[in-house]
């Protein structure tokens, strides 16, 4: 441990000269304009730019890529919260309060809160990553399709109603978003499946395109909507009220950001869209805890600093199984590994050992670019929330135009463009409806991976069904989903008598 | 409200219907070696059973209220510039490979521009021109999205 | 003050407008199709060449990412793209395997063979810990248990899937093949022990034999890898079978022979680039450089043996 800080000193050594901390905010501002575009991720972002870098040499070139990779990263939020179009797949939750604080003039302290919360859980996560890597490496390994396949039925079951609206309302849509993620080449055998001939479906429906579509396109529609009323010459702009999070607002978020923090970590070592459910589970959590529940959805402020924090920690949690075991566990692990490969960089088992100096420097340009990235993303926060300041004719031609740009950028498709046209519509519709866009994307997400761990499962026991059983964490899970199940009931069953408990939950309002 | 969920939960039960329909022309397998269809068959039916549930309990629910309600306050916005926003949508999906990204980009801005409030088209046009002109720059020059040239080679 | 904007602009998007022609070849920047997302080996692989070839070309190399459909997306675009050259597409082994799997729109025969930059070996990886010291207790034991020794591979009908088949019939054993979605998490279950083999290429899988958590079962090479020379092709233990994936570039059919040749010529040279070599080096990639005739002969073998084991496979 005592080595292991030593070399870290080293490492900031290293990573903090003048032209690396060049590169390091160069990386960063690039980073953030790309992951502000929706669509182009971390992912995208890296690989747009990975060529740029071979010229470096190699620490300058990861300080730089870990530059782009936080700043994507952060930038994915600000669109969730300025304009309710999830820049990527794990902002789709911050929508849900960021979007509400910024209607209510509060935009400043919600992209505050988001960057301040995202180093925090980046700090953390470091410190975490340090410290206990190897072991919980470990641990990651032992989930295999039966423990999978287990806690995507958990995750699914508990985190679909994450807005508490109705859970019977909440699974229906989530079932949409499993059947819609079944959509494609079947993972298992191959076979095409509701595609109706056409190529560009074999690869299914694009979440970030149902995202964009349910959440941005169909609030600009609803928006549009209501032009008539807009143009009467009423004040069409939220004022911004503050620009920066009140003491108040810190004192509520911290907690949430520590808890989301934790259970980031957590969720990230799993594989898969490990940022995703640790985003939902954070926010379900900091609602649960919450003295004032019914201020989720209208605003609250731990509904962005949880989930905001879950985000970043989980993908700080992904890069253990990356330099422990060498393996990425997600898509921008797996990217960020590729960009490590070219530039020499193996990182796996024997990284720590063969070139601890390397490995260490990795670690502290990470730091650096997180921190470089707070001091960055602070004085963009005015420039970003002055944004909403644009006349809503205005504004929302421009989202759609940048929405139309996003969508086309994640995989040069235009047939991305027409799915998010399709869930704009549905998103519109479905929001008279009060049916919530959140459950079915967590379907969309979880779909694809619960069905092959599921198939995976029987092939490897031959079809017996007690292979689900028989491994402890698999049956923890299990039953913990059978617990969630059969409490509401019973409690249901108790308050019959008195009138009026079928339908719980906050009013919808709007 | 409940006419709103009566409705969406009989489309729902539709969607369900309609994906046991497409998953039962599929080979189903075992469940030791499932075939492509099995997972969906098993998700449609458990949304067939979710949503017939959900429709049947808000139906009765409709009953009762109705009398109580009276008329559902209707929305008081337009539904023509929404249609309008999603054609122009439609418009750049269609033609973004025929076009060129700028001009594209230009077009949808300049039509959506029209539809929010169409006396300033001067105001509109240079907005939309210039919004075309950023964007290219912005993604196509210097982030490198390969974004298709056109006819005009933009 | 707008009027002026305005007519900026609108030169702006005229002299944007005005298309360049030049007999030399090229007049404008290359893009190479990489039928699949960012980050995999292909994408890698030639985002380093073309970051080099660009030096030889004169003009830059960009790459375009199609994924969708295991490639299917990406090999359709490029073989509709203009024969000009200009719209290139990595012509990987899945070209050979996808017509047959499904109806595509193309075949092999749809492109212009430029030339093959990398040929990586398939192989069979255990853990260390396992049961079997070589190939032939491996063997034994597969024939006296059928179907249970489990093998993941990084997604059904995909190369190493149907490598790890066509040993199956070359050894007359069965196996227990479990499909994930990639071969980084068909590793993991490896590694964690819940699947007993991984059928895989290089660089998966390169770290973790280096640190002595897996071992090469079976390698289906002709000759034995340069980083590991004690480890032994399934050739040299008496199996005929040898078996890798192909990495090249490909043109659109129809583009002109010159054209082809001046490709052909910028992208050798980019690979005999020290930069490149030593990045190729640091992907534990194999460089194989082959012309782009013997490049259309070694398509047309796989397409026909990949067929052919495709249609057993469906039986």
């Amino acid at each position: 441990m005592l080595e292991s800080l030593q070399q870290l000193a080293g490492g900031f050594g290293i990573a903090t000269t003048l032209p690396n901390l060049f590169y390091c905010l160069t990386g960063a501002i690039v980073g953030t304009l790309i992951g502000v575009l929706p669509g182009i991720g971390p992912i995208a972002g890296i690989a747009l730019l990975i060529p740029a870098t071979f010229s470096l040499n190699p620490t300058s070139a990861i300080i730089m890529l870990a530059g782009i990779y936080y700043g994507a990263m952060y930038g994915g939020s600000t669109t969730s919260i300025l304009l309710n179009v999830p820049g990527e797949t794990a902002s789709v939750i911050t929508c849900i309060d960021g979007y509400r604080m910024a209607q209510k003039g509060r935009a400043g302290p919600a992209l505050a809160i988001c960057a301040i919360g995202s180093f925090i859980a980046g700090s953390i996560g470091l410190l975490g990553l340090v410290a206990f890597a190897p072991p919980l490496a470990r641990a990651a390994l032992a989930f295999g399709p039966a423990e999978y396949f287990s806690l995507m039925v958990f995750g699914f079951i508990v985190l679909s109603n994450v807005t508490g609206a109705s859970l019977l309302k909440s699974l229906m849509m989530a079932l949409i978003g499993l059947i819609i993620g079944t959509i494609g080449l079947d993972p298992v055998k191959g076979d095409a499946r509701f595609t109706f001939g056409s190529m560009s479906l074999l690869s299914g429906i694009e979440f970030v395109a149902v995202a964009i579509g349910l959440f941005g396109i169909g609030e600009v529609l609803s928006n549009v909507e209501k032009t008539a009323v807009l143009l009467d010459g009423k004040v069409l702009v939220p004022r911004l009220r503050e620009l920066f999070p009140s003491l108040e607002d810190l004192r509520k978020s911290i907690k949430a950001m520590l808890r989301g923090t934790l259970i980031g970590f957590g969720v990230g070592l799993v594989p898969g869209p490990a940022p995703v459910i640790a985003t939902y589970a954070a926010y379900m959590a900091e609602k649960r805890i919450s003295k004032h529940p019914e201020e989720f959805g209208q605003g609250a402020i731990e509904g962005v600093a949880g989930p905001e924090s879950a985000n970043n920690a989980a993908c700080q949690a992904a890069f253990i199984p990356l330099f422990v075991l060498g393996i990425p566990f997600a898509p921008p692990t797996a990217i960020l590994l590729g960009a490590l490969l070219i530039h020499g960089v193996t990182p796996g088992p024997m990284m720590i050992k063969e070139s601890p100096e390397l490995f260490w420097g990795v670690i502290a340009s990470m730091y650096i670019g997180n921190f470089i990235l707070l001091l960055l993303n602070l004085p963009f926060v005015p420039l970003f929330a002055n944004i909403l300041r644009i006349q809503k004719r205005i504004l929302l031609p421009l989202v759609i135009l940048f929405c139309i740009t996003g969508m086309y950028s994640v995989n040069n498709s235009v047939f991305d463009i027409w799915v998010m046209l399709l869930f704009g519509g549905i998103g519109f519709m479905a929001g008279k409806g009060k049916f919530e866009g959140a459950p079915l994307l967590l379907g969309l997400v979880l779909g694809p991976r619960m069905e092959v761990a599921f198939r995976q499962s029987l092939m490897i026991s031959h079809g017996d069904f007690s292979t689900f059983a028989d491994r402890p964490i698999s049956l923890a899970f299990l039953l913990a989903t059978a617990l969630f199940l059969i409490i509401p009931i019973f409690r249901l069953g108790l308050k019959r008598p008195g009138k009026g408990g079928a339908s719980k939950g906050p009013a919808p309002t709007n | 409200m409940y006419r709103n969920d009566a409705l969406g939960g009989a489309l729902i039960f539709l969607f369900g219907a309609l994906t046991v329909y497409l998953s039962l022309k599929m080979p189903l397998g075992t469940f030791r070696a499932a075939g492509p269809g099995l997972f969906p068959l098993c998700l449609g039916i458990l949304l067939l059973v979710l949503s017939s549930i959900f429709t049947l309990a808000t139906g009765l629910r409709l009953r009762q209220d109705e009398r109580r309600e009276g008329k559902p306050a209707e929305g008081t916005g337009s539904v023509k510039p929404v249609l309008g926003f999603m054609a122009v949508i439609a418009f750049a999906a269609g033609f973004l490979e025929h076009l060129g990204y700028a001009p594209t980009a230009s077009i949808v801005v300049m039509a959506l521009l029209q539809i929010l409030g169409g006396s300033y088209w001067r105001r509109n046009l240079v907005i939309s021109l210039a919004a075309g002109a950023v964007s290219h720059f912005l993604f196509v020059r210097w982030l490198q999205i390969p974004f298709p040239q056109g006819v005009l080679g933009l | 003050m707008l009027k002026r904007l305005s007519a900026i602009l609108f030169v702006f998007f005229v002299a944007g407008s005005i298309p360049v022609h030049a007999a030399d070849f090229p007049t404008k920047e290359v893009q190479v199709i990489i039928p699949w997302a960012a980050g995999g080996a292909t994408d890698l692989i030639f985002r380093a060449l073309g970051a080099t070839a660009g030096k030889y070309l004169n003009k830059a190399v960009v790459v375009v990412n199609r994924p969708g459909g295991g490639g299917a997306v990406g090999y359709t675009d490029g073989m509709k793209a203009k024969p000009d050259g200009y719209m290139l597409t990595a012509a990987v082994t899945p070209l050979c395997i996808l017509p047959h799997q499904t109806a595509t729109a193309f075949t092999y025969k749809d492109f212009e063979p430029i030339l093959n930059v990398v040929s990586d070996p398939s192989m069979l990886l255990v853990r260390s810990d396992a049961p079997w010291k070589d190939l032939r207790e491996f063997v034994d034991y597969a024939k006296k248990n059928p179907d249970m020794i489990t093998v993941g591979n990084s997604g059904a009908g995909g190369g190493v899937h149907l490598v790890a088949l066509a040993f199956e019939n070359a050894a007359g054993i069965k196996l227990n093949h479990i499909p994930f979605s990639g071969g980084g998490p068909s590793v993991t279950a490896l590694l964690g022990g819940h699947v007993n083999a991984v059928s895989v290429t290089p660089p998966e899988g390169i770290p973790q034999i280096k640190a002595g958590q897996l071992k090469i079962m079976a390698l289906f090479a002709d000759k034995r890898l340069a980083m590991f020379p004690d480890v032994p092709t399934v050739k040299d233990q008496g199996i005929n079978f040898s078996m890798g994936m192909w990495r090249g570039l490909a043109a659109p059919k129809g583009t002109p022979q010159d054209v082809i040749r001046k490709l052909n010529e910028s992208f050798k040279k980019a690979m005999d680039d020290p930069e490149f070599q030593a990045k190729a080096k640091e992907m534990s990639v194999i460089l194989s450089y082959l012309g782009s005739k013997d490049f259309g002969a070694l398509m047309a073998k796989d397409d026909e043996f990949f067929g052919k084991l495709i249609k057993e496979m469906k039986k």
